[in-house]
């Protein structure tokens, strides 16, 4: 009669472990087209629910005075791109004068795309989207709120029908700002940092700087990813650091929920 | 253990746990929420046969690396820490609801943090609230763990979790 093979605990774990291991080692490339499927399969069962626990704003009272949140959100970041851009018209316009070096550059190609699930976690806030390589997005690559022009985000991985765009507000995003200082009438650089939250953190910006809330934040030029500053928030609050008062502690807030967007728009790289 | 009833239910957790239904009961601007899995890892490892344990262990980590942004981390994570939860459990019995909240925290916080440190080094990408994040969902899971836990223990049956051991050691 046969006898019924029993493996031992210690080559189960052994073999198991391993395995573990090679799918640590193997790069993300390789193993990335796994997440993909996992999200294609079970999209509509992901985005069941809300995206997150927003505070929900509603108006007082409605007089011809006043206008909606969204209505106020559009005009605000139009402004603020409309005078990013006049500044940076005015520097080309500088150079021009002097002399005319190549002949001017159409508008950089962009590309909708529909939002397929939003992930917004504390360690995660990324948006999956119905576009990928096969579209020409490519990582790195900026994400912007349709019509509207303000950067919510960049480009983090892509497949081929499929991309993850990864929040300004994640903690994992770092991205060259530039701040416009009302007071200096004038762009400090910087580096943004996500916080995890709703908010973006600008560390090691020195208190020599006059930085006030309400300064607004570009995502600063970017060759080949974004030829003019486009505009990512406002600075919410602003305080000495803690460890060190000479640095200023900045928290950027962003001018859209990106959670609920249904579509967005990528800055195609020209390269 | 059946384990088409048991790939069942761990789907359920996941999509749970990866999708946005929990956001109803997240808490704070970071959103923390209870993690599932880890529960599900810790009451199987406590309630199973060693080689079952194991194997479950790494599937469930397997199962929370695919609903992640990179493979392997958890597989690593999980599959360690439920192997040693299931060696474990012939001395350390989680039967009080302050024993299994005490055994989620920690293993959420160890798992955890190492499920997020490899996943770091794999993606080179740091996280700048990593701790507060991690003990936000450890101290969550150890709230409303013995609960869940009370809800796996009713599916034990249906399972066929085989915790003859367990209760013989108990007994003693």
């Amino acid at each position: 009669m046969a006898r019924k093979k029993t493996v031992s605990t210690g080559k189960i774990f052994a073999t198991l472990i391993t395995i573990s291991v090679i799918m640590l080692l193997l790069p993300q490339k390789g193993t990335k087209s796994l997440n993909f499927l996992f999200d294609e399969i079970f999209n509509p069962f992901l985005r069941y629910g809300m995206a997150t626990a927003e505070e929900v704003f509603r108006m007082s009272s409605s007089s011809e005075e006043q206008i909606s949140r969204s209505e106020y959100d559009k005009l605000w970041t139009a402004y603020h791109n409309l005078r990013s851009d006049l500044m940076a018209f005015h520097k080309k316009y500088e150079k021009l004068a002097k002399i005319r070096t190549s002949p001017p550059k159409s508008g950089a190609p962009i590309v909708l795309a529909e939002v397929l699930n939003s992930s917004i976690s504390g360690l995660r806030q990324e948006l999956l989207i119905n576009r990928g390589q096969i579209d020409g997005i490519g990582v790195g690559q900026y994400v912007l709120v349709p019509g509207e022009h303000s950067i919510i985000g960049t480009i983090s991985e892509t497949s081929n029908a499929k991309s993850r765009v990864r929040l300004v507000t994640d903690a994992k995003h770092d991205l060259k700002v530039l701040i416009w200082s009302e007071a200096m009438k004038k762009y400090i650089e910087a580096q943004m940092i996500g916080d995890g939250k709703k908010s973006g953190k600008i560390p090691l910006i020195s208190t020599e700087y006059e930085i006030n809330t309400g300064d607004t934040v570009y995502a600063a030029t970017k060759k080949g990813y974004l030829e003019t500053p486009r505009i990512i928030g406002e600075i919410s609050k602003i305080s000495r650091d803690q460890n060190n008062p000479l640095l200023w502690d900045i928290t950027v807030r962003p001018v859209y929920p990106a959670e609920e967007l249904n579509d967005v728009a990528i800055i195609i790289n020209e390269n | 253990m059946k384990w088409i009833r048991f790939t069942i239910l761990l789907l359920i957790l996941t999509l749970l746990n990866s999708g946005n239904l929990l956001n109803f009961i997240s808490l704070g601007s970071s959103n923390v929420r209870p993690d599932l899995l880890l529960i599900f890892l810790l009451f199987i490892g406590a309630n199973c046969e060693s080689n079952e344990a194991i194997i479950a262990s790494f599937v469930i980590g397997f199962a929370a690396d695919i609903s992640g942004a990179s493979m392997g981390p958890y597989m690593v994570s999980f599959g360690l820490f439920g192997s040693a939860v299931s060696q474990m459990r012939k001395v350390v019995l989680m039967r009080r609801m302050t024993h299994q909240a005490l055994a989620i925290f920690v293993l959420s916080v160890i798992a955890g943090g190492l499920a997020e440190l490899l996943g770091a080094i794999k993606l080179n990408t740091g996280t700048a609230n990593i701790f507060s994040v991690i003990l936000g969902t450890s101290v969550y899971s150890a709230v409303v763990g013995p609960l869940i836990w009370q809800l796996f223990s009713l599916l034990a049956g249906w399972l066929n979790v085989s915790d003859k051991q367990y209760k013989r050691q108990s007994s003693r």
